[in-house]
C-alpha cells in the first residue's frame, strides 16, 4: 500500500507535474533559487501572501506578494489541500491567495504541506463547508496547462503554466 | 445430451435467411437435431418486423410481432440464426405491447426462451461439434453489434469454432466496431455504410483469411459485397454452415 | 421551424472525400479508445459510478425547479445575479444587455456549446462588440469562420498547416509556423493581452451546484480561468439541466468526466465559482452573472426521453461512433454532433430539419456502452423515428414501402407469391457470377459494393410438415 503522500506524488507526476519534497518551509527559497537557475530564469517571483510564505526568509530571491501580471514568469502559490486520488491541488481565493498566480506565470510552483493532503475531493468539500463565506473562486489544479487542439498532439503551456512544480513540505 | 431429448425447438429462419440463403437455415436445423432437439419450422413465419420497428413504423412492427408471438410461443425454445432478429424478439417485442397486457405477457414468456443459435448451442444445448483433423484454415469471425452488445454473445461462437478444430481463428482489430450494415441504413446512407464496411474489410483482408464468418447474415452480405467489390477471394459463410459442415 | 431535412448525404459525401478529415478521424478513432481504457484502469467500478451519476441526474431533473431556486438564492447571497431564460432569443438579449451596461468593447470567451447553440457571438458582434474565443480549438474555428466539429475538440478537423495559414492571415506578423509547439505559443501570446484588455469574460459551466451556488468550469488550457479572473465582469452562460444538488455529487461526475472526454483521470483545471470576488480580494470580477437557458429542454422533463438531459457533454459517444468517425462533426448540420446530437438536435432545432440526425445510425450501440450517465441513446433515436413517422416526416414513398412490407409479411400467401417472383428475377439479373451490381430502390447499397444474389429456393416454404 502506498501512503497518501506517495499516492499524491505519483498522481501529480502521472499528470505531468513535477514533485519536490522538502523537510520544512525554510528549505523552499533554496529550492526555488535552484529551479530558477535550472530554468534559466531571473531569481524573482510573485508569491502568495499566505502568512507562512510571508514569514520565511526569501534570501537571494526578489519576491513580491501581489497578484500576477503579464510580465511575471514565476509564480508561487499556496494550496489549501492536495487530493491524493488525482494529484490535484486545491486553492481557495482570498486576500492572500490571488488565483492569477496559478495561471499567468509560465512557471508555477505550488506549495502544500503533507498534513494538508486528503484522499478524495469529498474531504475537501468537508473542509470548505466550514469556511464562511464560501470562497468566490476555488481552483483545482491537476498538472500543467495543456492542449490537444492541434492535430491531437499534446502540448503543454496552452494558456496557463507550461510547468507545474509541486513542493510537498514534510512538517 | 439426454436433457435435450424431446424438447421442442422452433427454428425461426428470419426473412433474410429464408429468402437469400436458405442453406443457412437448413444447416441450423441439422445442428439442432444433432444436439438432440425436436425441431419445428412453424409455417407462416416471415419477417420479425425489425425493419418497420427501426424505421419508426410501430404499427407495422406490431402487426408482424403479434403474428410471430402467436406462432412461436407454443414451443419450449425458439432459436434464431441471427443476433439482430433474436434481439428483436427477446428485447423489443415486449416493449411493443405496452398497451396490450395479454400480448405483452406472452411476449415476455417468449422473450425468456428465445436464443440466438450459437448462444443456444453453447448455453442451453451444451453441444459441441465433433473435432476434426487436418490442416487448419485461417478464419475471421465477425461479431455483429446485436450479438456482442445487445445479447452479450462473444465467447460462444469462438468456443464452437475452436471445438471443431478446423480453423485458425484470427484476432480482428476493431472487432467491436460496426460493419456499417444496419438494415435500411445500408441503403439509405449507402455511401457512409459502404465506407464503414471498407474500414472493416481493410482490417479483415490485412489478416488474409480464407473464410469470414459470423452469426448475422445482414452483416455478412454487406461484407461479402464489399470484399467482392474490392476483388478479394475470401469466402463468406454463416457460422451455421461452417458448424454443420461434416468431413467429406 | 422548417420541416425540410438538412442535407446529410451531401455533407457526408464531402466529408468522405476529404483526405485530411479522414486522416484526422482515423487518428482519433485509434487514439481515443486507448487513452480511455488506460484512464478507466483507475476506476474499476465504472459501472457503479455511472449508475450513481445517472441517479443523481435523474433526481436533479425531477427536482429541477427547487434546485434551481436554491442555486439562485445562493448565488444572490454571494452577490451575483441569475437570469433564467426560456428561449435562445431571451438569452442572447440578456447577455447583450449585460455587456452593454458595462460598456464592453472586447469580450474574451471560453468554450461553451450552449453559446454555440445561441449563436451568441453573432448577437454580440451585431451589437458592436468584439468577441474572442480563447480555447485554442475554438479560436482556430473562429478564425476560419467555421463551427466546431466536435464538442471537446472543436478543431479536430484542421491540420497544422491549415492552422498556420490561418494564423498568418490573421496575426499579420512574421513568425515561424512550422511546429505545433510554435502555433500553441503564438496563440498564447496573442490571446494573453486580450484577456487583460477585455471588459467581460464569458464562460460556460459544466455543473451548477445548488448547495453552494457554485458554477463548475472544466478546462485543460486554463483559458476559462483567465476569462474569469481578469475582466471586471464574468458571465456564465449555461443550460438548465446542469444543476446538481451537492458538492459530493460533483465528485462523482468529476471521476467520470475527464476519463470519458479525453482519457485523463482529471482535467488540468476544475474551477468552482460562486459569485463575484470576495471581500478583501484584489482579483476576480466585481460583477457576476449566470444565464441559464432552457431553449426547449423543458419539453423533455417528465417524458420518457428525459434521460437525455443527463448528458454531461463529455463527447465519449461521438468518440466511439462509427458514423461520426466516417462523416465528422459538420455533417450533422447543427451544434451537437454524434449520437448526443442525433437525439438532442431535433428537440432543440426541430424534428424535420434534424431528420437525418436520428435516422443515420445503425443502432450499433457503441455510444451507450461508454456514456458515463447511461443515456439510452439508440432507444431515444428509435423513439424519434417513431415520432417522425407519426408526424409523417419521412416521404410518402418511404412510408408506403414500409406499409407494403408489413402487409406482405403479415400474409404468407402474398409473401410467398412475392418471393416466388422476386428471387428468380434477382438471380437472372445477377447472372452467372451471382452478383448484383445495380438495383433500383437499392442503389445506395451499390456504392463501391456489390450484392450477392439469393442462392435460390426457400427454407420455410415447401416443407412437408
Ligand atoms: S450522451 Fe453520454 S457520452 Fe454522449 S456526450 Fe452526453 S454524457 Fe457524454
Amino acid at each position: 500500500m502506498k501512503t497518501r503522500a506517495e499516492t499524491f506524488a505519483w498522481n501529480v507526476k502521472n499528470q505531468l507535474g513535477k514533485v519536490h519534497q522538502v523537510a520544512s518551509l525554510e528549505k523552499v527559497p533554496a529550492l526555488v533559487r535552484r529551479l530558477a537557475e535550472q530554468l534559466g530564469l531571473e531569481p524573482k517571483a510573485v508569491v502568495a501572501a499566505a502568512s507562512d510564505l510571508k514569514d520565511i526568509n526569501w534570501k537571494g530571491l526578489e519576491v513580491e506578494h501581489r497578484p500576477a501580471g503579464i510580465e511575471d514568469v514565476l509564480g508561487i502559490s499556496r494550496a489549501m489541500a492536495g487530493i491524493a486520488e488525482t494529484g490535484t491541488l486545491v486553492f481557495a481565493s482570498g486576500k492572500s491567495n490571488p488565483p492569477s498566480l496559478n495561471f499567468i506565470p509560465e512557471y508555477s510552483i505550488a506549495i502544500v504541506r503533507e498534513s494538508e493532503l486528503v484522499d478524495t475531493s469529498e474531504e475537501v468539500w468537508a473542509i470548505l463547508r466550514e469556511k464562511q463565506p464560501f470562497p468566490a473562486t476555488i481552483n483545482m489544479v491537476t498538472g500543467p496547462s495543456r492542449t490537444g487542439d492541434i492535430e491531437q498532439t499534446l502540448f503543454l503551456g496552452a494558456h496557463g503554466p507550461r510547468e507545474l512544480h509541486v513542493v510537498m513540505v514534510k512538517s | 445430451m439426454a436433457v435435450n431429448k424431446g424438447k421442442s425447438v422452433a427454428l425461426f429462419a428470419t426473412c433474410l435467411v429464408d429468402l437469400w440463403r436458405p442453406a443457412v437455415a437448413r444447416a441450423a436445423e441439422r445442428l439442432l437435431i444433432k444436439a438432440g432437439f425436436k425441431v419445428a419450422v412453424p409455417s407462416g413465419q416471415t419477417c420479425c418486423g425489425q425493419v418497420n420497428y427501426n424505421s419508426g413504423d410501430q404499427k407495422g412492427a406490431r402487426k408482424l410481432a403479434r403474428r410471430h408471438i402467436m406462432l412461436l410461443a407454443p414451443f419450449d425454445y425458439v432459436v434464431v440464426p441471427s443476433g439482430s432478429c433474436a434481439d428483436m424478439i427477446k428485447n423489443h417485442y415486449p416493449a411493443l405491447f405496452g398497451g396490450d397486457l395479454d400480448v405483452q405477457k406472452t411476449a415476455q414468456v417468449l422473450s425468456g426462451k428465445t436464443y440466438e443459435l450459437t448462444e443456444f448451442l453453447v448455453r442451453i444445448a451444451r453441444w459441441k461439434p465433433a473435432r476434426e483433423k487436418g490442416a487448419k484454415r485461417k478464419l475471421v469471425y465477425h461479431d455483429s453489434c446485436s450479438c456482442q452488445r445487445s445479447l452479450r454473445i462473444y465467447k460462444e461462437p469462438r468456443l464452437l469454432l475452436e471445438a471443431q478444430g478446423k480453423y485458425d481463428l484470427q484476432a480482428l482489430t476493431g472487432e467491436d466496431r460496426c460493419c456499417g450494415f444496419g438494415g435500411l441504413f445500408s441503403v439509405k446512407y449507402g455511401e457512409v455504410s459502404s465506407h464503414m464496411a471498407g474500414k472493416k474489410t481493410a482490417a479483415i483482408t490485412a489478416l488474409e483469411p480464407e473464410i469470414l464468418t459470423g452469426a448475422d447474415l445482414g452483416c455478412l452480405l454487406n461484407l461479402s459485397g464489399k470484399l467482392k467489390a474490392e476483388g478479394s477471394a475470401c469466402e463468406v459463410r454463416h457460422i451455421a454452415e461452417i458448424l454443420a459442415e461434416e468431413e467429406a | 421551424m422548417s420541416k425540410t431535412p438538412l442535407d446529410f448525404e451531401k455533407g457526408a459525401h464531402e466529408a468522405l472525400g476529404s483526405a485530411t478529415l479522414q486522416q484526422a478521424l482515423g487518428k482519433f478513432q485509434t487514439g481515443y479508445p486507448l487513452l480511455r481504457a488506460r484512464a478507466m484502469q483507475s476506476l474499476p467500478d465504472f459501472e457503479k459510478v455511472r449508475t450513481k451519476a445517472a441517479r443523481i441526474k435523474d433526481f436533479s431533473l425531477k427536482n429541477l425547479e427547487q434546485l434551481t431556486n436554491q442555486y439562485r438564492e445562493k448565488v444572490e447571497a454571494n452577490g451575483g445575479t441569475v437570469h433564467i431564460c426560456e428561449t435562445a432569443e431571451d438569452a442572447r438579449k440578456t447577455v447583450v444587455e449585460i455587456c452593454r451596461q458595462v460598456e464592453a468593447k472586447k469580450i474574451t470567451k471560453s468554450k461553451s456549446m450552449v453559446t454555440e447553440e445561441l449563436a451568441l457571438n453573432d448577437a454580440l458582434e451585431a451589437a458592436g462588440m468584439e468577441v474572442l474565443e480563447t480555447d485554442l480549438g475554438e479560436y482556430i474555428v473562429q478564425l476560419a469562420g467555421e463551427r466546431p466539429s466536435h464538442i471537446v475538440g472543436p478543431a479536430l478537423h484542421k491540420t497544422k498547416e491549415e492552422v498556420a495559414k490561418l494564423f498568418k492571415a490573421h496575426h499579420k506578423t512574421r513568425r515561424k509556423r512550422e511546429t505545433g509547439e510554435q502555433l500553441v505559443r503564438e496563440a498564447r501570446e496573442v490571446l494573453r493581452e486580450q484577456y487583460f484588455a477585455s471588459e467581460v469574460g464569458i464562460t460556460g459551466a459544466n455543473f451548477l451546484i445548488a448547495e453552494t451556488g457554485t458554477a463548475v468550469i472544466v478546462t485543460n488550457e486554463g483559458n476559462a480561468d483567465l476569462c474569469r479572473i481578469l475582466p471586471k465582469t464574468h458571465i456564465v452562460v449555461t443550460s438548465m439541466e446542469k444543476v446538481i444538488p451537492t458538492l459530493d455529487d460533483l465528485s462523482v461526475f468529476l471521476r467520470l468526466l475527464a476519463r470519458s472526454a479525453s482519457g485523463q483521470e482529471m482535467t488540468s483545471y476544475t474551477t468552482l465559482v460562486s459569485g463575484p470576488r470576495g471581500p478583501g480580494e484584489s482579483e476576480g470580477p466585481t460583477s457576476f452573472h449566470v444565464v441559464i437557458v432552457d431553449g426547449g429542454r423543458s419539453k423533455l422533463l417528465g417524458t420518457e426521453q428525459q434521460a437525455l438531459l443527463r448528458c454531461i457533454k463529455c463527447g465519449a459517444c461521438m468518440n466511439v461512433c462509427p458514423v461520426y468517425m466516417s462523416v465528422g462533426g459538420h455533417t450533422y448540420g447543427w451544434v451537437y454532433p454524434g449520437p448526443i446530437g442525433a437525439v438532442l438536435n431535433p428537440v432543440l432545432n426541430g424534428f424535420g430539419t434534424m431528420y437525418h440526425n436520428y435516422q443515420a445510425s445503425t443502432f450499433c450501440g457503441a455510444c451507450e456502452e461508454v456514456c458515463p450517465v447511461k443515456i439510452p441513446l439508440t432507444k431515444i433515436m428509435r423513439d424519434w423515428r417513431t415520432r417522425a413517422f407519426q408526424e409523417r416526416i419521412p416521404g410518402l414513398g418511404a412510408r408506403l414501402a414500409l406499409w407494403l412490407w408489413a402487409a406482405i409479411a403479415a400474409n404468407p400467401f402474398l409473401y410467398n407469391l412475392a418471393a416466388g417472383a422476386g428471387i428468380p428475377i434477382l438471380r437472372a439479373l445477377a447472372g452467372k457470377k451471382g452478383v448484383l451490381k445495380s438495383l433500383p430502390f437499392a442503389n445506395g447499397w451499390m456504392k463501391d459494393r456489390v450484392l450477392d444474389a439469393p442462392e435460390g429456393g426457400r427454407f420455410v416454404r415447401g416443407r412437408k410438415r
